[in-house]
């Protein structure tokens, strides 16, 4: 009597089954073709030609193979699927789209002390500099649910895939002649420079290859660098974000107070920031120049911002706004900068061995 | 005319149909399943091993029947379907399903038996 479960496992090839189910499916197909091999010998066939209808039987095994392996990880592909792209996908389009609802809500178009070029400022440039958290908080699930890179950078980019046939909707739809400077500001603002923002937070999570234990997740550079960088920036936008709260309280607004109660407390704390970030680098053991980077990173961010705002306004309204560029120049970038270094130089010094 | 998908469809819903009535009666193995169809049909209706088994597997993973080793009365372990309460209660609506589809192809092309 042939081996029916060697004979099976021949044809069926190797399989992404687990090894319990595999041998199951191998199992129940041979006792299958071992019934069919006793009926023949049950009305008189030779064993050979018993064995020779078994194995001339109609059956195409690698896609037999194929769909028993469809229908045996469907409910697993589906949920692997779910984290690996979804989860993190929506969790970033939600995120994202929530959070510029509450700066929307929270920071009213009257009250914004900073406008460029019409546009308030204030609430977009919030926004942008917190997405890179949240792409780095989607690159995070996606990498550790041990997605694909592709399947990656979908999951972060998510707000601005879904952004992308919006703006094509609005052009399609308009029933105006196509402003096409105006278009391309759009696409610039809610679909590139999120875009961009997303990536660069997630950038640790994309360019390594191969998850999945946390240390390897989270690799030296990320110690060294993305933590202690984010972390620095998070706790600068959160001042800011309280400081915003409370200037534009009315009882400051009306007193004409809101810019000084927005800037300087926040000015006052980012030496805090800034040393907590590169505390957090040297602690991971990280270089000077690391060290620095991660701490200055709030700076480094808003400047990348500034520019960009300022290059696209230029652009899109032909109008060089040189003055309000410097100033913002100063108090978004030089000013904060500075205050950043004040507690991020002490941590530059080398770290001190016990004897 | 009827395409290839819509024929497919239709075999597979029939083979489902089929399979359900069937273990409606007593659990059966593989084997046995494709034996009892073949006989009951008069050799109409005909599974292959390539067709049987992706389609026990499917139920089973959609709950509407259930697998468990057991050994045969030779002593022989094979592994007997039988209908979970939700393929139970799956049956019911689609042997109407069935009915109403064969009256409505009766009523347009005259095709029940006299």
């Amino acid at each position: 009597m042939p081996d029916w479960n060697k004979l099976v496992r021949e044809r069926l090839g190797p399989s992404r089954l687990t090894h319990a189910q595999e041998a199951e499916v191998v199992m129940e197909l041979a006792t299958h073709l071992e019934e069919i091999y006793k009926e023949q010998l049950a009305v008189g066939m030779s064993e050979s030609q018993a064995l020779e209808r078994v194995l001339n039987q109609d059956v195409r095994w690698q896609l037999l193979a194929k769909n028993i392996e469809r229908v045996k990880r469907k409910e697993e592909m589906m949920n692997s699927r779910t984290k690996q792209l979804w989860l993190p996908g929506l969790l970033s389009l939600a995120a994202s789209m929530g959070w510029m609802m509450i700066l929307q809500k929270v920071i009213s178009p009257t009250q914004t002390p900073w406008k460029h070029a019409g546009v308030p400022v204030l609430p977009y440039l919030l926004w942008a500099i917190t997405l890179p958290l949240i792409g780095a908080a989607s690159g995070y699930l996606a990498h550790r649910a041990g997605s694909s890179r592709p399947a990656r950078f979908a999951a972060v980019l998510f707000p601005s895939m879904v952004m992308s046939p919006i703006w094509l909707f609005i052009l399609a739809g308009s029933h105006h002649p196509v402003q096409w400077a105006n278009f391309c500001l759009g696409v610039l603002f809610w679909v590139v420079a999120p875009g961009a923002a997303l990536l660069a937070g997630a950038w640790p999570f994309l360019t390594t290859s191969g998850p999945q234990t946390a240390d390897e997740v989270i690799n030296l550079r990320t110690k060294t660098f993305w933590l202690p960088a984010l972390t620095s920036l998070t706790a600068s936008m959160v001042i800011l974000m309280i400081s915003t709260l409370v200037g534009l309280s009315s009882i400051f607004v009306a007193r004409g107070l809101s810019n000084q109660v927005v800037y300087l407390p926040w000015l006052c704390l980012l030496p805090l920031c800034g040393a907590a970030g590169a505390r957090l680098s040297r602690r991971a053991g990280g270089r000077n120049l690391v060290r620095l980077a991660a701490g200055l990173f709030p700076a480094i961010t808003m400047l990348v911002l500034g520019s960009f705002l300022t290059l696209t306004g230029t652009i899109v309204f032909a109008k060089p706004q040189l003055a309000q560029a410097s100033i913002g120049l100063i108090l978004g970038v030089v000013l904060p900068g500075a205050a950043l270094s004040l507690g991020t130089l002490p941590q530059l010094k080398p770290i001190r061995s016990g004897i | 005319m009827i395409t290839k998908r819509i024929r497919s469809k239709i075999a597979r819903g029939s083979a489902e149909l089929a399979i359900l009535a069937l273990l409606a009666e007593q659990p059966l193995y593989g084997f046995e399943i494709s034996k009892h169809i073949e006989e009951k049909t008069g050799g109409t209706l005909r599974f292959t091993l390539a067709s049987l088994y992706p389609m026990l597997y499917d139920l089973e993973k959609r709950g509407c029947i259930v697998g468990r080793w057991q050994a045969n009365e030779a002593g022989r372990d094979r592994r007997y379907y039988s209908l979970t309460p939700a393929g139970k209660k799956q049956l019911a609506p689609l042997r109407e399903e069935w009915r109403s589809f064969f009256r409505a192809l009766d009523q347009l092309a005259g095709v029940s038996h006299a």
